[in-house]
């Protein structure tokens, strides 16, 4: 197995591990993943996306905001999911070596402490937002549009508070050097 | 006899005046409930243009004006505006129904201002139709309806008649419903799409329960294993004295009720 090599990237007060395997190269780590840069990322993806759609279809805008509103609830279906497997990891759920050390009254607190809370609202608004459109059933398409664009933005902060969730997970506080008895999470 | 014959004369001549005057009101009511449709015959390839304005949206000079510029589209097939009412249809319905009722197969295009149901509708046959696909007819009213919006009935039509036109010749129309809703949809997708690429790449690969088993047992060592028997039990089961009980051999279901069979079978030794 040796050599293993051990690497740190710090991030404000944030510091990210990897691992390599000496021996097969083999990197291990979590990586967080950068918000803007996922933004950037998402843009550039939209344009081929983009000509790829006008090649087969033609869209009407309702049918756009009944699409949209679709993908808003599989993304708020994805946050629940992730959001899950996500806490699993942050409390040890699925460590049942760490869990039988800890006392029941223990675990329950810290469950409802890291619990997430706000993501799931761009979505939920998303959805609400095209089900109120379709209600009034307007002529005018730019209600549509206007429908469409409040989806896409309850997507992205939707992913954004899975994507915050997932980096707090993924990096670990700054060892403090100073206090006794260490951080047994750093 | 000369009396009677003044008689019969005045009779003959009050029938004549009132059944004038009937018809008279017949022609005239037939004027105000249907307008005299705009018929012109394209002589070189023997397609129509008809304008019917049932709904009376047009005046007479925007309907000769209208006529005349949809003259071009006969060099492709007949060119037909109509304007309801009254429907108690689907505006695709009608519009179907009535082009096909007139000119039964052959090519066309239709635009009909439904305003019973307060919808627009092109309706193109046979060859029109691969070139003005639904895609396109969807583009061309939703391009227009602004203008029915304000009650610019004339310009809605004369635009819809310019895009068809525009088409058929080969030309491209502007399409802004289509690349709008495609770059909206793109953006979710993409933002989907990305984030499940990031997620991916962004976790690092985790050791299976397999391999960690495999990796753990490689660890034990097994020194002199001994194999001892320490206990053994016999334990008699009572079998039900019914006559006629046949216990296991049963397997596959089902039942003898006709709507499915059953198979399987036994055999004791």
């Amino acid at each position: 197995m040796y050599p293993v090599w051990f690497m740190s990237y710090r991030k404000g007060d944030r510091v990210a591990y990897a691992t390599v395997n000496g021996q097969t190269g083999k990197v291990a780590a979590d990586i967080p993943i950068d918000s803007k840069k996922y933004i950037l990322g998402s843009l550039l993806l939209a344009l081929p996306i983009f000509l790829l759609l006008n090649f087969f279809f033609t869209f009407k805008p309702n049918f756009t905001l009944g699409l949209s509103a679709f993908l808003a609830v599989a993304t708020l279906i994805i946050h629940i999911a992730e959001i899950r497997k996500i806490n699993v990891r942050d409390q040890r759920m699925d460590d049942r070596g760490y869990l039988s050390r800890q006392s029941k009254a223990a675990q329950s607190s810290k469950r409802e402490s890291s619990a997430a809370r706000g993501g799931f609202l761009g979505s939920i608004i998303a959805v609400i937002a095209a089900a109120l459109i379709f209600v009034i059933n307007p002529v005018a398409d730019y209600w549509y549009y206007a429908g469409t664009i409040i989806a896409f933005i309850g997507v992205l902060f939707t992913i954004i508070a899975i994507i915050k969730k997932y980096n707090i997970l993924a990096t670990r506080k700054l060892p403090q050097f100073d206090r006794k008895g260490g951080d047994d999470r750093a | 006899m000369h009396k009677r014959i003044k008689a019969i004369a005045a009779i003959l001549l009050l029938i004549c005046c009132f059944s004038f005057s009937l018809s008279a009101h017949a022609e005239s009511d037939k004027d105000s409930s249907l307008p005299e449709p705009i018929i012109w015959e394209n002589s070189e390839t023997g397609y129509f243009v008809l304008l019917q304005d049932d709904a009376e949206l047009l005046s007479s000079d925007e309907e000769a004006q209208l006529a005349k510029e949809m003259r071009t589209i006969t060099a492709y097939g007949n060119a037909v505006l109509k304007t309801i009412s009254y429907n108690s249809y689907s505006a695709s319905s009608y519009a179907e129904d009535f082009y096909y009722d007139i000119f039964g197969q052959s090519n066309g295009t239709l635009f009909l201002i439904d305003m019973d149901n307060r919808e627009l509708y092109l309706f193109n046959s046979e060859d029109i139709s691969y070139t003005i696909t639904s895609s396109y007819s969807n583009t061309i009213t939703d391009n227009v309806y602004r203008y029915a919006s304000k009650e610019d009935y004339y310009t809605c039509a004369s635009k819809t008649f310019e895009q068809v036109q525009s088409l058929l010749a080969g030309r491209r129309i502007a399409q802004p419903m289509k690349y709008i809703c495609n770059a909206l949809l793109a953006l979710i997708l993409a933002a989907l799409l990305n984030y499940f690429v990031a997620m991916r790449t962004a976790n690092s690969a985790k050791a299976s329960s397999r391999e960690i088993l495999n990796a753990i047992s490689s660890q034990f060592a097994f020194t002199n294993p001994q194999k001892k028997l320490t206990k053994q039990d016999k334990s008699v089961r009572a079998t039900s004295s019914s006559a006629g009980h046949i216990h296991g051999g049963f397997s596959g279901g089902g039942s003898s009720s006709g709507r499915s069979h059953s198979s399987g079978g036994g055999h004791r030794f």
